[in-house]
């Protein structure tokens, strides 16, 4: 003899419930899909947000070009313009690539045997965005041409930009389709409830007459949305979890480091484990409501 | 010392009148006043409004007009809420005896308990124990279609009676058994009745009050006669 009650409203054996669990391990599968690519993209966009975005590259051209007169005039802008670059907020750090790394970098395509150690080279410099919401481009750009009109700033924004709305773009879209998926399950829920407790009627007018309450048969059916959530979520959970090691296979086929670089496994874990958690805690609360508010009109 | 005169009343109809749609006036201007402790029969033809009546005390049928006071409470006044716990302090025995198919006799009579909260073990220990008292303790775990209308009917009566009921209403609780033992059902009914619970009994046997003194409620044609054991 089994400890607990058998369930007084026999929902288990409804018709209509019997494919509810199989849609909700559907509804749970595509939310957790969603909710990796989304995740997987906004990976990929930080990657891409801290990778160039937060850096500038400022040219200024050979001395001899723009200061025919000496190389110490050429010192003194150049010194200007990292005071400047220093004093501006959002900035976090400039450094002068020098010469000799330069001249490195070039030795490959010059030759050993040209003497390249008095060519005219323009001053690169690395400066490091700390802040780029403070960082004012279009100012920054405009005091450096009152100092040097010939200086030329690149900037990854531009290009960027594209890339990053589109990126964004599929993280909302993402979670929309996560939120109409649990929309949908709550819906699923709410009706498949109300038209139970319509087939249910007389079980549960014999329920009041003993002396239940609202809460008690609402919570009948909240039980059975915890069981259905079980049940439909461990489907959902086992789907996104066979998607999952399929798509590392292939990945390790294709020898593309991509899933463990951008991929945080724990990530992925917690998406596969919160979803089927939060669709049947909705759920649940969804029975709950749907019931309390059927009740007042189904049984006098 | 208990003034007899001084009882509260624990069901009071006052010029109630009943009337469905379509016209079929079963009380009209009704007046009766229960004392607690007390024991009725509730008796009339078929279609006199006995079940009615009945319904109008466990609060599943309102009144056209006049006023019905349950506990001292008029019905009129009751909150939503507070039903399912007057209903706890009425059992009853329904016609129909409005037993859950898919629950075995055990669970069934365990029901009330259970919607109070009580742990599920003792409230089983209780209903077997019950069970037992109206003699079906070899039916314990069988479902109410396998049983027959007056084992149905036994069942319910220890539904009635789990949940300690300071009203119970026992609606033709000897329809479908022989009159030997209707006799014991109405003896469980006199225990019952002996430790302070106020019982009314509905029958359309008129002979069966005969064999006990208590008093009679008869209704005919709308309107009500007490018939006090020392008359018959
Ligand atoms: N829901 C209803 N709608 C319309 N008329 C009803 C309804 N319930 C009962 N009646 C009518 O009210 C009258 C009294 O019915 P009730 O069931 O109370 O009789 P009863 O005395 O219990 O009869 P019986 O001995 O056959 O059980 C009958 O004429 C019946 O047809
Ligand atoms: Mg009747």
């Amino acid at each position: 003899m089994s400890l607990q009650y058998s369930s007084d409203i026999p929902l288990n054996a409804d018709p209509s419930g019997r494919f509810v669990p199989w849609i909700i391990a559907l509804m749970v599968y595509l939310a957790t899909i969603s909710l990796m690519v989304a995740f997987v993209v906004s990976a990929l966009v930080h990657r891409w947000d801290t990778g160039f975005s937060e850096r500038l590259s400022i040219e200024i051209p050979a001395s001899n070009i723009f200061n025919p007169q000496g190389d110490s005039e050429g010192t003194k802008i150049r010194e200007q313009i990292v005071q400047t670059l220093l004093k501006t907020p959002g900035i976090g750090s400039v450094r002068t690539l020098p010469r000799e790394e330069m001249l490195s970098t070039l030795k490959p395509w010059l030759g050993e045997e040209n003497d390249i150690t008095h060519l005219p080279l323009p001053t690169l410099l690395e400066v490091e965005v700390s802040n780029r919401a403070h960082l004012n481009d279009r100012l920054l750009a405009e005091s450096l041409k009152s100092l040097l009109p010939g200086i030329v700033i690149q900037d990854h924004q531009g290009w960027q930009h594209g890339v990053l709305d589109l990126a964004y773009s599929a993280q909302v879209i993402g979670l929309l389709i996560v939120s109409m998926i649990i929309l949908a399950a709550i819906s699923t829920i709410a009706f498949t409830s109300q038209t139970s407790l319509i087939i249910h009627r007389s079980v549960i007018e014999i329920l009041y007459l003993v002396g239940a309450t609202d809460a008690y048969i609402a919570r009948q059916f909240q039980n059975h949305a915890l069981r259905v959530g079980i049940k439909g979520g461990t489907v959902g959970f086992c789907l996104s979890l066979g998607t999952f090691i399929l798509l590392k296979f292939f990945a390790r086929q294709l020898d593309t480091t991509f899933f463990d670089e951008v991929v945080s496994t724990s990530m992925l874990w917690g998406i596969a484990l919160l979803v089927p958690f939060f669709v049947t805690l909705f759920m649940m609360i969804s029975a709950r409501f749907a019931v309390k508010i059927a009740l007042k009109y189904v049984v006098p | 010392m208990i003034n007899q005169n001084k009882i509260e009343p624990i069901i009071q109809f006052d010029a109630v009148t009943m009337a469905f749609e379509g016209g079929n006036t079963v009380f009209s201007d009704l007046n009766l006043s229960v004392p607690q402790g007390s024991f009725h029969f509730l008796t009339g033809m078929s279609g006199a409004g006995k079940s009615t009546f009945l319904k109008m005390v466990y609060l599943h049928q309102a009144q056209t007009e006049g006023s019905v006071f349950i506990f001292g409470r008029n019905s009129q006044h009751i909150q939503h809420a507070e039903i399912p716990h007057l209903r706890r302090k009425i059992g009853v025995v329904f016609q129909d005896f409005r037993l859950i198919p898919h629950l075995n006799a055990l669970d069934n009579v365990a029901l009330p308990l259970k919607v109070r909260g009580v742990d599920a073990r003792k409230a089983r220990k209780q209903a077997a124990e019950l069970l037992e008292w109206v003699g079906l303790q070899d039916a314990l775990y069988r479902l109410p279609q396998s049983l027959s209308g007056g084992q149905q009917q036994r069942v319910a009566i220890a539904r009635a009676v789990i949940g300690r009921p300071q009203i119970l209403l026992a609606d033709e609780p000897t329809g479908n058994v022989d009159d030997d033992i209707a006799l014991k059902l109405l003896y469980l009914f006199e225990e019952l009745h002996k430790v302070g619970t106020t019982v009314i009994v509905a029958t359309h046997n008129r002979s069966l009050p005969h064999s006990f003194k208590h008093p009679e409620i008869f209704l005919e044609n709308g309107k009500v006669t007490i018939i006090n054991a020392h008359k018959k």
